[in-house]
C-alpha cells in the first residue's frame, strides 16, 4: 500500500517540477541575454518523463533544452541586442503551448492526488478491521 | 479448532480478494502516474484469471465443507477417534489457498488493448484508469467490510453478547 503512495508521490513531484519549468519558460519569454549578460536568447526547457525502474515503476524526469525550435525574430534596429541586420532574436517560447502544458500538468497532478486519497481510504478501512 | 473456524468461513478468500485489490491499486496508480510518459503501456493484474481462481476456490471449499461434515456425522467416529478423524479430514480436504491463488495472479501484465492507441504506442486514458481505480477500491472495501462483520460475529460469540 505504501508502495502505491510512493509511486503517486513520484508523479506529483514530476508534475510539480514540470509546472515550475513552464513558469520559468513563461517568465523568460522575452529574455534576450543569458546569466553572463551575453546576447543569447533564452531557450525553452522541456520536462521529459520516463519510467525509473521496472520493479518500482516510479516516474523519473529530466529537463531538456529545446534547441530545434527557431528563435522568434523581430525587426527592431534600435534594440541594444539587435543583430547587424536589425533583427532581434527572442526566445523560442510560445505562450499558448506553455499554458496548455501548464493545464495538463495541473490536471495530472490532481489525478495523482486522487489516487493517493483512494489509497488512503483503502488503508484506513483495512486498519479498522479489528477496531 | 481455531484453524477450522477460519477455514470453514470465507475469511481466507476475503483476505485474498483484499490483497488482490491492494496490489491492483498499486498497478493502476502506476498507470495514472505515467499518464504522460512516452512509450508507456498501461498495465493491469490478470483480473479474469483471479476471478476464475476465486470461483474454483469457493467451489473447492464448499465441497470440502460438505465432506468434513459428512465424516463428522458418521456413526463410526467415536469420541476418542473423532479428534483424529476430524483433523485428518481437515488436512486432506481443506483446499490450500496458496496453490489456488498462485503468485502470477499478483504479477502485473500489459493490460488488454481496447483503448485509443497514441502515436508512441501508449494507450493512456485518465477516465479508464479512474473507473478501474474506483471499481477496485469498492471491491476491496467490500471484502474488508465483510471481514469486519465476520470478526464482529466471532466477537459476539466469544463474549456471548451481540
Amino acid at each position: 500500500m505504501l508502495n502505491s503512495i510512493d509511486i503517486s508521490t513520484s508523479a506529483l513531484v514530476a508534475q510539480r517540477h514540470r509546472l515550475n519549468t513552464i513558469a520559468g519558460n513563461i517568465a523568460n519569454a522575452n529574455t534576450t541575454r543569458n546569466e553572463r549578460d551575453e546576447v543569447q536568447p533564452f531557450q525553452r526547457r522541456i520536462v521529459e518523463f520516463y519510467e525509473d525502474a521496472r520493479e518500482t515503476g516510479e516516474v523519473g524526469f529530466r529537463v531538456e533544452v529545446d534547441t530545434t525550435t527557431p528563435f522568434r525574430r523581430e525587426h527592431d534596429p534600435g534594440h541594444p541586442d539587435a543583430g547587424p541586420d536589425g533583427y532581434v532574436n527572442y526566445p523560442n517560447v510560445e505562450l499558448t503551448s506553455e499554458f496548455v502544458n501548464a493545464m495538463l500538468a495541473t490536471r495530472a497532478y490532481e489525478a495523482n492526488v486522487s489516487a493517493v486519497q483512494m489509497a488512503e481510504e483503502m488503508t484506513q478501512l483495512t486498519l479498522q478491521i479489528l477496531a | 479448532m481455531m484453524n477450522n473456524l477460519m477455514d470453514s468461513s470465507s475469511m481466507g478468500l476475503l483476505q485474498k480478494v483484499a490483497a488482490f485489490g491492494e496490489r491492483r491499486h498499486e498497478v493502476l496508480s502506476k498507470n495514472l502516474a505515467h499518464i504522460e510518459t512516452p512509450n508507456y503501456k498501461t498495465r493491469d493484474l490478470p483480473v479474469a484469471e483471479f476471478e476464475r481462481a476465486l470461483a474454483s476456490a469457493v467451489r473447492a471449499q464448499r465441497e470440502a465443507a460438505s465432506g468434513s461434515r459428512a465424516s463428522v456425522m458418521t456413526p463410526t467416529a467415536v469420541s476418542s477417534a473423532q479428534g483424529a478423524a476430524v483433523s485428518g479430514a481437515v488436512s486432506t480436504s481443506i483446499p490450500d489457498l496458496d496453490s489456488l491463488f498462485p503468485e502470477q495472479l499478483f504479477r502485473e501484465v500489459e493490460s488488454v488493448p481496447g483503448n485509443l492507441t497514441f502515436q508512441d504506442g501508449g494507450n493512456r486514458s485518465v477516465e479508464r484508469e479512474f473507473m478501474n481505480l474506483r471499481k477496485n477500491l469498492m471491491m476491496q472495501q467490500f471484502a474488508v467490510q465483510l471481514m469486519t462483520s465476520q470478526f464482529g460475529m466471532l466477537q459476539a460469540v466469544i463474549s456471548e453478547r451481540a
